[in-house]
């Protein structure tokens, strides 16, 4: 079942793509940094707002990578 | 027993069997359809397989029960999973995608294989997956048992009656009769769940005869929308590392990568699996909330071990919503087992030559059900945490698969080596904390100042960028 390990490359890594993927890991981070930081003693709904805001952030960015690549049309 | 849960549970084996059946039609015969349904499914089809093997029944038993003993602390760790699978999705899960129709995988295994041109990893990575995956179900099959009690069900009638379940919803078609199955049980657990907050918000909080200020009032005193002793960040980085990356290193999500016809569907399926997943986890939590706040009311008890929360909660709705709540949990364990058995059948055969034919992996699904009940059986663990060392366990796969996606043609002897040893020396080192520790304290426990989790992923990955390095200074050399 195993077949050869030919290359076959399926797209090229760009700005917006390099971009993209720090801007991700910096999101991520904030998933932990800021309430272990600045929402650490907070007992409102400060935290349930900062985290879904994050993902819808997150979300959103990741439709929009999915959209703009390829907009040829599907293979 | 419980005419209503009897009712219900017929109505939606009945269902599911003939949308199995009618799946046939689509089903060609060989082992591509059988377990990627020859990667013609459309986004409504693999949306509803990905969101249904995903969320299983540890988001109506489990989650509801850590958000009511943990507080807000819960959603941050469900919210980060499911914010770091669609960041995945739509960067390294595109990419397999798009090698997968060329390539022609059937597993994940076989992915690996591949990639890297070593029989060796492909046969390592289903092997571990046999070795990971085994509780993971077990854990389902075991939450199905709780269930079906409340249903006046039988130990061993649950046990056999969801085996008999899991394995024929896959023996139909394969992936297209669990495709189907897994879109439809997507709504019953989707319905479920909003019956249970509604039931929750608009019946059980009045007719305690408190308002809502007083519950968010108490949830607020008591520090649950904040974070809660329980959620030391040692502890937040423990659950939530194996998690991020449950996308790459769980076989029955991997291999749904597969099964898109084209790009459009593949989009549309990520958008719409955000949405449920999102929504899906905010109705949960909020459930538990409530749960959390009627507790520090007196309104409920306020020491129930977590698994047990929702059937507490069960028993006290009328017996017909009750039923159809209970019957939308065991549609999320139903569904996310034979999801799991498929894709590890799937790595099994492609990795042995010899097993390569449809009757073999209908067996070998067979076998694995079996396994499984056999396993839940003996009554081991807690749902939350066995679920959870399974993807620590598998964590190792997490720097092997990004690599082999991102570099692929480029490896040499060594990157496979790499890939070889850090697979065995990530699995061997949860493993052995999970047997020195016991399987709980395992992942929350501290060493050297760290979760289990990271140490898992620090020595995987190094082991893999040690390898690849020294091919690239070989083979820059030889330029």
């Amino acid at each position: 079942m195993i077949s050869n390990g030919k290359s076959n490359k399926c797209s090229v890594i760009d700005t917006w793509d390099k971009l993209y993927f720090i801007i991700n890991i910096v999101l991520i981070a904030c998933f932990y940094t800021i309430p272990y930081t600045v929402l650490h003693t907070t007992k409102g709904f400060e935290l349930f707002f900062f985290w879904i805001t994050l993902t819808i952030v997150i979300g959103l960015l990741a439709v929009f990578n999915l959209f703009r690549k390829h907009r040829g049309g599907s293979r | 027993m419980k005419i209503e849960f009897m009712a219900l549970f017929m109505i939606y084996v009945l269902v599911g069997s003939l949308l199995a059946l009618f799946s046939r039609r689509f089903f060609r015969g060989h082992l591509g359809d059988y377990y990627i349904a020859g990667g013609r499914l459309g986004a409504l089809l693999s949306a509803g397989t990905y969101a249904a093997t995903t969320f299983s029944a540890f988001m109506m038993v489990g989650l509801v029960g850590m958000t009511y003993g943990t507080g807000i602390g819960a959603l941050g760790f469900e919210l980060l999973y499911l914010a770091s699978t669609v960041f995945l999705l739509s960067t390294i899960g595109l990419r397999i995608w798009m090698l997968s129709r060329s390539r022609k995988w059937i597993s994940p295994s076989h992915m690996l294989g591949d990639l890297y041109s070593s029989r060796s990893i492909a046969t390592t990575t289903a092997a571990i997956y046999l070795f990971a995956m085994i509780p993971y179900l077990s854990a389902q099959i075991q939450g199905l048992k709780t269930i079906f009690n409340y249903g006046g069900f039988g130990e061993i009638d649950a046990l056999v009656i969801s085996s008999i379940i899991v394995y024929s919803w896959i023996a139909i078609a394969g992936m297209w009769s669990v495709a189907i199955t897994d879109f439809y049980q997507g709504i019953i657990m989707f319905t479920g769940a909003l019956c249970y907050l509604i039931w929750m918000i608009f019946y059980n909080v009045p007719s305690k005869g408190i308002s809502y200020l007083d519950l968010l009032g108490t949830l607020t005193s008591n520090g649950y929308l904040g974070l809660t002793s329980f959620w030391s960040l040692g502890v937040f980085l423990a659950y939530t590392i194996p998690w991020m990356f449950f996308a790459v290193t769980n076989p029955q999500v991997v291999v749904r990568l597969y099964i898109h016809k084209d790009l459009e569907s593949y989009r549309k399926s990520v958008l719409l699996f955000y949405i449920y997943g999102f929504t899906y986890t905010l109705i949960v939590v909020i459930v538990g909330l409530t749960a959390a706040g009627l507790s520090q009311l007196g309104l409920i008890p306020s020491n129930m071990p977590w698994d047990s929360v929702t059937p507490y909660l069960l028993n006290l709705m009328h017996p017909l919503l009750g039923s159809l709540i209970a019957v939308s949990i065991v549609a999320g364990a139903v569904s996310t087992s034979n999801s799991i058995v498929l894709a590890v059948s799937g790595s099994i055969v492609s990795s042995v030559h010899r097993l390569n034919k449809l009757l073999v992996a209908r067996i070998i699904d067979a076998v694995l059900v079996l396994a499984a009940a056999l396993v839940a059986s003996t009554g081991a663990g807690f749902i939350v945490d066995l679920s959870v060392l399974t993807s620590v366990i598998l964590l190792p796969l997490a720097p092997v698969t990004i690599l082999a996606v991102l570099k692929h043609g480029e490896f040499s002897k060594y990157t496979k080596l790499a890939a070889l040893v850090s697979l065995v020396a990530g699995t061997l080192l949860a493993t052995y904390y999970a047997i020195t520790l016991g399987p709980r304290r395992a992942f929350r426990e501290m060493i050297m100042g760290l979760p289990l989790s990271i140490w898992v992923l620090v020595l995987s990955s190094m082991i893999m960028l040690v390898g690849y390095f020294i091919d690239r200074q070989l083979y820059n050399k030889k330029v």
